[in-house]
């Protein structure tokens, strides 16, 4: 009898086709990506040793292949390493392998890293890397011959105290990238904290000798800094004249996206502990944090809360860029949809989104549609910030899963976490993300960098099947990298649309280049970019092939 | 001092009396105490005298009517003698005891106020003139006439008593010390005296007196381990907390087996959120009674007001044989399954516990906020329906609901539920909040804006007003307001991150309690 069951299950199984699971895990043997993360932890638990690292999904090479760099710990005032802690810059091969070029590029920067923003800001074509680090940071500029060239000295950024998130984009619509760089806590006094300071308080078992993260409550909040592009490789802190300065905050996360459609990019900066700011962008000339009035600035409830991630996308498709935050355990995320009128609705309880986070703490995320089906889904890695919280036995534990929520459309998301393959059901100590087509089949993969662990590699396998268009946008007159582009697509009849932002996620910088997923149609009618200011052209494409990646250059078609 | 397992309502002792408010006619020497914690703790003396008119005076028809209980034939009888002889002060205070026997007070009164005119310097006229004061609740007038009648007969047992328990109802505590004094003079091994004497000190402030006499309590030779135990209650019931541990202190010390002693104890540690010595306590108390489920659950509530949500777990799973049918049990495992931030297991005992008791408003409340937790909004709002249905009275169910139907987007049904939770509890100021969001979300901005002002009005720090507020002002156009209120906000909140610098702790959770 037992024999027959085990037959006849043999045979079900069998019969069974093979599940194509949504996303597959590379492992290091099979990518040749073998670099893991030192978070510097130390018994005295220094703050910044638990939120990095960040990654950068992006083509240093310009070979049309997406390449990836991880930041790393290093040399500053808590930790002294007896040599430096490599940093990596894995070229992609463009068969599914890479290979370690970190040294070859020169990117060496013994700097304790925190993350990482991707722009080509002097327009050469080739995109060049900020670093963001406790204590300084670092402008590497790319030489376009597969090395880099730290210019920090001589590009007028100087952004001591404690960096997180950056974000190329251009404030004053003169052509040329800006850069914000987040400033966390004033952390100067290096404070260490016990366990009543600590982030989740009591413990049992703590002892008094033993330290833990602080809370970040207890560290003053400070000023951001915003440099603007020159335009001769020099920048001028423009903090104080564009009132970003005047906005004290603990800045983790950006993204530059255009929330009132005036043609300015303004800025959404989560804050941890202290209320989020949105820098609505007068003109190009001043920012005004209209958080509080706009309705982003802190929970529904009037709560501040400890905010991460962030990213900014029409994710309903009603022409106005909505926004995400990502928070700690217990305060859930926020889906922020924009009712076109300066002010934004939580949608968190209605779309599942707080039910699903609620014992999250959210770092790298993505509005992105990783199904080409034309509609914005959502990706959230996740991390508890403090390693002892298992300890706590709150039910929180420091490895959290990566949640993937699927646009049905209409507002309406779906937790497609468990359907999306075995990697969804680990845990991970995930910070930066970026998500990126490593393989060029028009499909987004993940990459997931995790604290004081090896990153996490998660190929799309492009299960839905559906036909897409790739973009690269190369500005000529409005920004190299096209930030605040809008790009509008027709196939089948159907008209969608979608606002280029900068920066977003955590500490970390996506493949630029767009996807345009047109479902199941099986051609495209046209698509059409309007360029930022000072362009503002608007040009239309019907010939663009499918499935494929096209370059364009503003003015100049085609590539 | 423990909470009941069984719904709230203290057990009342076996010797209260059955009516306490009505004078009886009764004898001089009959006291009747009326059952507190303390049982046998300082009561009125409720004996109306008698006596006062000498039997060969009193008509034999009079006297035959009133032994008969023909009450009303010997008030027209005594009405008809006291016209005929109305300066005869023993004719009015008979008429007097048999008004208030036909329970006419007011007539009682009329009629005792005549023999006090008749005969001031009668104490006893006073002293029953008190009590039917006392009775009316005109304390004022009742404790002037015992003054007064105490001058007269300052040794009166009954009166001193009497006196000494109206001053300390009227929050005299002070005063009372000298009769009480006296009457520990009188009888200094009566327990009830001694005790009321010891609170009437400490409520006074005199620390050391009180000592005094707690330690003097403690050295009477008739006092029992019992009634230290009765007499630590009623200091706590006085929220004279201090004086109530020492006593335990002592009783733990002198009786280390006794269960009850400890489990005082550690729920008055509990009381104050010495979590850790109230575990420490209550835990000796389970270990000396096991079998108690009060002692265990109450353990089971130190620690998960304390947090130790794994250690709670790990007891109840230990007594779950022995306790685990009662509701208290189950409600508490859903409580630490909640602290674990296990959810769906804490709903899945509260839904079991709420389907074998739907009486429990409780665990239906506790119910909806886990499906709250869980994001599970209708089923949140039918358990908070159910909780109401069963106790509409409870301004955190009403403010719970309110919540979650302003989360569904019913912000007209918020409201309404909102307001009724801020009129049965009108200090919640998260309700109060709320119910400003829900305006706000409507656009009706003045509401919010008035409703929010009155709240910071109330509490100045009380930071999400201040936040939504500033919105609100934002949002009708107050551009000078709004950044008023954000540089109050900011200034909060720079407060808050020097406070937190300071000192830092982490709340508990608020959902169960």
């Amino acid at each position: 009898m037992t024999f027959v069951n085990s037959l006849l299950a043999l045979l079900f199984l069998t019969a069974l086709p093979a599940k194509l699971v949504t996303f597959r895990q590379v492992l290091p043997k099979e990518s040749g990506v073998t670099w893991v993360h030192n978070n510097a932890r130390s018994d005295r638990h220094y703050l910044p040793e638990a939120f990095t690292p960040g990654v950068a999904v992006f083509d240093y090479n310009n070979d049309g292949w997406m390449d990836l760099l991880f930041v790393n710990s290093g040399e500053t005032t808590f930790f002294h390493p007896v040599h430096p802690l490599p940093y990596a810059l894995y070229r992609n091969n463009g068969d599914g392998t890479f290979t370690d070029v970190t040294e070859k590029a020169g990117i060496h920067p013994n700097l304790f890293g925190m993350g990482v923003a991707v722009g080509d800001y002097d327009g050469d074509g080739y995109q060049d890397v900020f670093i963001t680090g406790y204590g300084r940071s670092i402008l590497y500029h790319n030489n376009r011959d597969g090395t880099f060239t730290d210019v920090t000295a001589t590009s007028g950024i100087q952004a001591p105290g404690w960096s997180t998130s950056a974000v190329w984009f251009d404030y004053d619509n003169d052509g040329k990238l800006d850069l914000y760089v987040g400033q966390f806590a004033d952390y100067s006094s290096l404070r260490v904290c016990g366990i009543a300071d600590s982030y989740g308080g009591k413990m049992a078992g703590a002892s008094d000798s033993e330290h833990f993260y602080c809370i970040p409550s207890i560290f003053p909040p400070t000023s951001s800094h915003l440099y603007h592009n020159d335009g001769d490789g020099h920048f001028t802190d423009v903090s104080a004249e564009t009132g970003i300065a005047g906005s004290k905050g603990k800045a983790l996360g950006v993204v530059a996206s255009d929330v009132n459609n005036d043609g300015y990019m303004d800025l959404f900066v989560s804050n941890d502990t202290v209320a989020n700011f949105l820098f609505v962008n007068r003109a190009g000339k001043k920012f005004e944090e209209a958080g509080a009035a706009a309705g982003v600035a802190y929970s529904e409830d009037g709560l501040t809360r400890s905010g991460m991630g962030v990213d900014a996308a029409d994710f309903d498709q009603d022409g106005w860029q909505d926004l995400f935050v990502a928070n700690v355990d217990q305060e859930t995320f926020s889906l922020y949809r924009n009712n076109g009128d300066g002010t934004f609705n939580d949608l968190s309880s209605r779309t599942g989104i707080a039910s699903a986070t609620r014992l999250l703490s959210g770092w790298g995320l993505r509005f992105f549609d990783y199904d080409n089906d034309g509609l914005t889904d959502l990706i959230l890695a996740c991390g508890h910030p403090d390693e002892t919280v298992d300890r706590r036995m709150s039910g929180v534990t420091y490895d959290e899963p990566l949640l993937l929520f699927h646009n049905e459309g209409q507002g309406r998301l779906r937790n497609a976490s468990a359907s999306s393959g075995p990697a969804f059901q680990g845990r991970y100590a995930a910070r930066g993300f970026a998500a990126g087509d490593l393989n060029n089949d028009g499909y987004p993969d993940l990459v997931v960098a995790t604290n004081g662990g090896a990153p996490l590699i998660l190929m799309n396998n492009a299960e839905s099947q559906n036909h897409w268009i790739g973009l690269r946008l190369r500005g000529t007159k409005s920004n190299p990298d096209a930030a605040g582009a809008i790009i509008k697509w027709s196939a089948g009849g159907t008209v969608h649309s979608r606002l280029k932002t900068a920066g977003g996620s955590f500490m970390s910088s996506h493949d630029p280049r767009e996807v345009l997923g047109i479902g199941n149609a099986t051609r495209l009618d046209w698509v059409e970019v309007r360029w930022p200011r000072p362009s503002d052209r608007v040009e239309r494409f019907t010939d663009l092939p499918l499935d494929r990646y096209s370059t364009i250059v503003e003015g100049k078609g085609i590539r | 001092m423990r909470r009941p397992l069984t719904p709230a309502g203290r057990q009342r002792s076996a010797q209260t009396v059955d009516d306490p408010r009505r004078p009886q006619l009764i004898d001089k020497s009959d006291f009747r105490y009326i059952g507190s914690v303390f049982a046998s703790r300082l009561v009125l003396a409720l004996a109306l005298l008698q006596g006062t008119v000498p039997a060969e005076r009193q008509s034999d028809a009079i006297q035959q009517d009133i032994q008969a209980g023909r009450l009303r034939d010997a008030r027209q009888k005594l009405q008809q003698a006291i016209r005929s002889s109305p300066q005869d002060a023993a004719l009015w205070t008979r008429l007097g005891e048999v008004e208030v026997r036909l329970k006419d007070d007011q007539a009682a009164i009329a009629a005792f106020e005549r023999v006090r005119s008749l005969t001031p310097g009668d104490a006893r006229t006073y002293f029953n003139l008190g009590l039917l004061y006392m009775e009316q609740g005109n304390t004022g007038r009742a404790l002037e006439m015992y003054s007064r009648g105490l001058k007269l007969d300052p040794e009166d047992e009954a009166a001193n008593q009497n006196y000494a328990l109206l001053l300390t109802q009227a929050g005299r505590p002070c005063e009372a010390v000298n009769p009480l004094q006296k009457l520990k003079g009188m009888k200094s091994a009566d327990l009830p005296v001694r005790v009321s004497l010891i609170e009437a000190q400490l409520k006074c402030g005199n620390e050391e007196a009180g000592r005094r006499e707690l330690d003097e309590f403690r050295q009477l030779p008739s006092v029992t381990v019992e009634d230290q135990i009765k007499l630590a209650q009623v200091l706590v019931q006085d929220h004279l907390v201090e004086a109530a541990e020492s006593t335990l202190e002592y009783v733990v010390q002198a009786s280390p087996d006794l269960a009850e002693a400890h489990a005082n104890l550690g729920s008055l540690l509990l009381d104050k959120g010495d979590f850790e010595e109230a575990a420490r306590q209550l835990g000796q108390a389970v270990q000396l009674a096991p079998t108690s489920a009060e002692y265990s659950m109450e353990l089971a509530q130190v620690l998960l007001k304390a947090g130790q949500y794994p250690t709670a777990l790990e007891f109840l799973k230990a007594v779950k044989d022995q306790f685990g049918t009662l509701p208290e049990y189950q409600y508490k495992l859903a409580w630490s399954y909640y602290g674990l931030g296990q959810v769906p297991q804490a709903a899945a005992q509260l839904e079991a516990l709420a389907q074998q008791h739907p009486e429990l408003d409780r665990a239906h409340y506790s119910l909806g906020n886990c499906y709250v937790a869980l994001g599970q909004l209708e089923k949140a709002e039918m358990q908070y329906r159910k909780a109401i249905a069963l106790d509409s009275n409870r301004g955190s169910y009403h403010s719970a609901i309110g919540q979650v139907l302003r989360k569904q987007g019913k912000v007209g049904e918020a409201i309404i539920e909102l307001e009724k939770g801020l009129q049965l509890e009108p200090s919640d100021m998260e309700s109060r909040v709320q119910l400003a969001i829900c305006y706000q979300q409507r656009a009706e901005l003045p509401k919010a804006e008035r409703l929010l002002e009155a709240a910071v009005q109330k509490q100045p720090n009380l930071l999400n007003a201040h936040r939504v507020l500033a919105q609100v002002y934002y949002g009708e156009g107050k551009k000078a307001q709004g950044d008023r209120e954000s540089d109050l906000v900011s200034k909060l909140d720079s407060e808050e991150t020097r406070r937190r610098a300071q000192m830092m702790d982490s709340p508990a959770p608020q959902t169960f309690q």
